[in-house]
């Protein structure tokens, strides 16, 4: 019988990668194909080896302004999700306003946080946690409900008070939720920072990538995006060890 | 017998002249560099279209609009686009960089539109006022800003530069002392928003500028002589019109740009034109362009690192069809 | 009213409003239980148990009638900490171990100010109740690596380790197998002697509640009301043996005529 999480495990798709990569690279110089119209796979490893330090450097100051947007927008949101999911009339008073902060793009308003908050870490801060801001708000109002009712009817039973059932009940069990909201937020955190980049920063892949198409550098462009793209593998693997550490109590984090 | 034979001979007569006659215009391209307002290169082919120039020259133009992100090169060299519009530095940039195959085919900025805006409150007069203050570029540092500094001994490390966004409106809030602006654009915008302004440009300190170009590949010159001639000659005459008729111009923008305001296309507009003349397309037509002028930007561009690789200014420029379409500096209709 | 009842219900009501009126679930319980007394409550499933223990427990207020817990509101009997409660389902906090589920009610409420400041003491309860449960060795056990009928033996030492002066089991060992459900009888009957407890026990089993009840009280009908009851004390049944199989059927057949009796 194999065992699951056996290397074999990553045999097939690591060859089904290779092959469309070798497509990409055949098809591009049988085709002739101008590498401003398209990049190799070869010259994207090979401009991520040769402007590793540039690219690496960049990445940290993408990674620093997505990490602390996600911490403040996560915060705030589990925040007023604990006064939402208790009184109601909070929950109807903020639903309607994240929404409309939800559905507004943030390439509209991403130029006006530069205005507000000038250069600098900041602005780019604010907007990833406007981008991850609503995931974790719905997530944290629907995990704190979530609690198993016969656990709430033995805590009540012992007249424990509301906020005691609140940290020993509804925020471990909703933890499942949050960690469901954080996965979504995550990969969100790094396109707002690059999107924030855009608009009030010559520091960050954001801002290597906007130059690298204004200039239709494409294995730049590729090699940026390939940066963007491991960061974010590697911090959902951070995740789901977290996740694995807090709720291994849960069916979610156990493998059959 | 003989009249059944002439019958048929008026037939066949008949019909080659239908399928000549019936034989539809050329279909082209122009994709646009932004959205449809009143930049001059946008100007002509709006009103070549709606005049009938076009027509005249026997093609149908379809046109376009990028979104400014630079896409409109992209789609040239992808064959949807025939015809956009690049600014002079661009052009340099993209072959150095990327031996990208575009060509300019005709000059409406004979002078660049960057300048560097600061309020008129905020004391900055001249380049060495920029000491100790904070500047905002678009993208990257222009190079015309380099040169500027360069040549008033100013120290590039005392300013602090910073990119940002397109909003002028970063300069009001004092977010920024100095920001980098197209002069037909954002003066204009701030002016309306109640704030005088001052303006330095390269040209000031009689450093080479040159602006918006119409641009093909290299393939379209190549192969594609008689369209590209036929766009060109109507677009020219469009921009005659244009010059010698703004406020019908402006009627004609207005129906692409109808979210515009009029009086800004018309700032817009005006602008351009202004930069639009020079000694030799007073000489030589309007359009042409001046290799001497053309390598002097390419040095200044060397010179302060916006390219690294030289490029050879034939290669990225041809008045091939400017010659075709003037005669002693007037243009041959149709 | 009988002030020294533990648990005392007079004229109880429940109606609940829906979309089509009202739903009368209970109607008039009278019900008192006294102290140290086992009573088991019997019905079929859905007539209503469940929401008289929640009365008493003080989460539901009846529609009518009084409900007093030693007493007094059963809201004060909860704020004391004079209720324990162990649920059918398993209601045990998955990501504490054993010793961690049995020592949470001794940090909350009440017992926090009782115990915050001795901490052995503290230790020495838990230890204890763990020992009386039959857990020793499994006190760093989490609940998904234990049996069914361990868990319920956990939640009954959470339930107890405060020492409430009541305790409510709610249809308790109705998931487990035999010889888990005798294993928690005995151990039910042996905590009721050596803690004086009263004990309210809900179950749909009616040879559980003969071998366990002091009394057995039988709740049918639609709206459900106390349709007899049967004082086993009278009965012979020295250390719950019945004397003789047919005295056993005997009740056995009188509790399960009454709760037909108005279904």
């Amino acid at each position: 019988m194999k065992v699951v999480g056996s290397y074999k495990v990553f045999i097939p798709p690591l060859i089904l990668i290779g092959l469309l990569l070798l497509g990409w690279e055949s098809a591009v110089r049988i085709w002739e194909i101008p590498s401003y119209i398209m990049p190799t796979p070869s010259g994207v490893v090979a401009i991520c080896i040769s402007e590793s330090a540039l690219l690496f450097s960049q990445n940290l100051y993408t990674l620093t302004e997505a990490l602390l947007g996600l911490i403040l927008g996560s915060s705030v949101a589990f925040g007023v999700g604990v006064i939402a999911s208790r009184y109601m009339f909070v929950e109807r008073a903020v639903m309607p306003v994240a929404i409309l902060v939800k559905v507004t793009p943030i390439l509209a308003i991403a130029p006006l946080f530069a205005i507000w908050f000038g250069f600098g870490l900041l602005p780019k801060v604010f907007i990833v946690s406007v981008v991850t801001f609503f995931p974790v708000l719905i997530n944290t109002i629907l995990g704190l409900r979530s609690v198993d009712a016969p656990s709430m009817l033995v805590f009540r039973t012992m007249g424990v008070s509301e906020f005691e059932i609140l940290i020993h009940l509804r925020i471990p069990y909703s933890l499942p939720y949050l960690f469901s909201a954080l996965k979504i937020s995550l990969p969100l955190s790094i396109i707002g920072a690059v999107v924030g980049e855009w608009f009030s920063s010559d520091k960050g892949l954001g801002s290597l990538i906007m130059v690298a198409h204004g200039n239709l550098d494409t294995h730049m462009l590729f090699g940026a995006i390939f940066y963007l793209a491991f960061t974010g593998i590697l911090l959902m693997a951070g995740l789901s060890l977290l996740e694995k550490k807090f709720m291994f109590w849960h069916s979610s984090t156990k493998t059959y | 017998m003989k009249i059944h034979l002439l019958f048929v001979i008026i037939i066949v007569l008949f019909a080659a002249v239908s399928c000549v006659g019936g034989k539809s215009p050329e279909s082209l391209t122009f994709m646009a560099g932004y959205k449809p307002q009143a930049n001059f290169p946008f100007v002509a082919v709006y009103v070549a279209k709606e005049l009938g120039y076009f027509r005249d020259q026997d093609i149908e133009v379809e046109i376009l609009h990028s979104g400014g992100g630079g896409e409109n090169i992209s789609l040239l060299l992808a064959g949807k686009v025939d015809f956009t519009t690049a600014d002079v530095n661009s052009i340099f940039k993209l072959r150095s960089h990327q031996e990208v195959p575009i060509v300019a085919l005709a000059l409406f900025g004979q002078r660049g539109q960057q300048a560097f805006m600061s309020l008129t409150n905020s004391g900055i007069v001249t380049p060495s006022d920029w000491e100790g203050k904070r500047f905002g570029y678009k993208i990257s540092v222009p190079p015309d800003y380099l040169a500027i500094l360069e040549s008033n001994n100013v120290q590039r490390g005392d300013i602090d530069e910073v990119q940002v966004g397109f909003d002028p409106r970063i300069l009001i809030e004092g977010k920024v002392d100095v920001l980098a602006v197209f002069k037909s654009n954002e003066p204009n915008i701030v002016n309306n928003m109640g704030f005088n302004v001052n303006l330095i440009e390269a040209a000031d300190y009689d450093l080479a500028t040159l602006g918006l170009t119409y641009v093909s590949t290299e393939s379209t010159v190549k192969n594609n002589f008689d369209n590209a001639e036929r766009f060109l000659k109507a677009t020219l005459k469009a921009s005659q019109f244009a010059i010698d008729n703004p406020e019908e111009a402006l009627d004609i923008v207005m129906k692409y740009a109808d979210k515009e305001d009029r009086d800004h296309m018309r700032f817009m507009l005006l602008t351009e034109i202004r930069d639009a003349s020079s000694a030799i397309t007073e000489e030589k037509g309007f359009g042409w362009m001046d290799p001497d002028q053309w390598q002097l930007v390419h040095d200044g561009l060397i010179r302060f690192g916006a390219i690294e690789s030289r490029v050879a200014v034939s290669e990225v420029m041809t008045n091939q069809f400017l010659e075709s379409i003037y005669n002693r500096g007037i243009l041959e209709w149709p | 009213m009988k002030t020294d009842c533990s648990i005392y219900m007079e004229d109880i009501s429940l109606s609940y409003s829906t979309t089509s009126g009202f739903l009368h679930v209970i109607d008039r319980v009278d019900l008192s239980i006294q102290n140290k007394e086992l009573v088991c409550l019997v019905g079929r499933s859905g007539c209503g148990k469940t929401s008289l223990l929640t009365m008493l427990s003080g989460l539901l207020e009846p529609t009518r009638g009084i409900v007093k817990i030693m007493g007094n509101h059963p809201s004060c009997a909860r704020n004391e900490m004079k209720i324990g409660y162990v649920t059918q389902e398993d209601s045990l906090l998955p990501w504490r171990t054993v010793r961690q589920n049995v020592e949470l009610p001794l940090t909350v409420g009440m017992s926090k100010r009782v115990y915050a400041g001795n901490i052995s003491l503290k230790d020495c309860l838990v230890e204890e109740m763990i020992s009386s449960v039959r857990l020793e060795g499994f006190e760093e056990y989490y609940p998904y690596q234990l049996s069914g009928g361990m868990k319920q033996r956990l939640a009954l030492a959470r339930s107890l380790v405060y020492k409430p002066e009541i305790l409510f089991l709610d249809e308790s060992f109705a998931n487990l197998d035999e010889v888990s459900r005798r294993t928690m009888q005995s151990l039910i009957l042996d905590l009721r002697d050596r803690l004086g407890i009263t004990i309210l026990m809900v179950t749909h089993d009616i040879s559980e509640a003969m071998t366990l009840a002091d009394r057995v009280v039988i709740f049918s009908g639609m709206p459900s009301s106390v349709v007899g009851e049967l004082d086993l004390t009278k009965v012979d049944m020295d250390s719950r043996k019945i004397r003789n199989l047919q005295e056993e059927d005997e009740i056995f057949d009188q509790i399960l005529s009454l709760m037909e009796s108005r279904s």
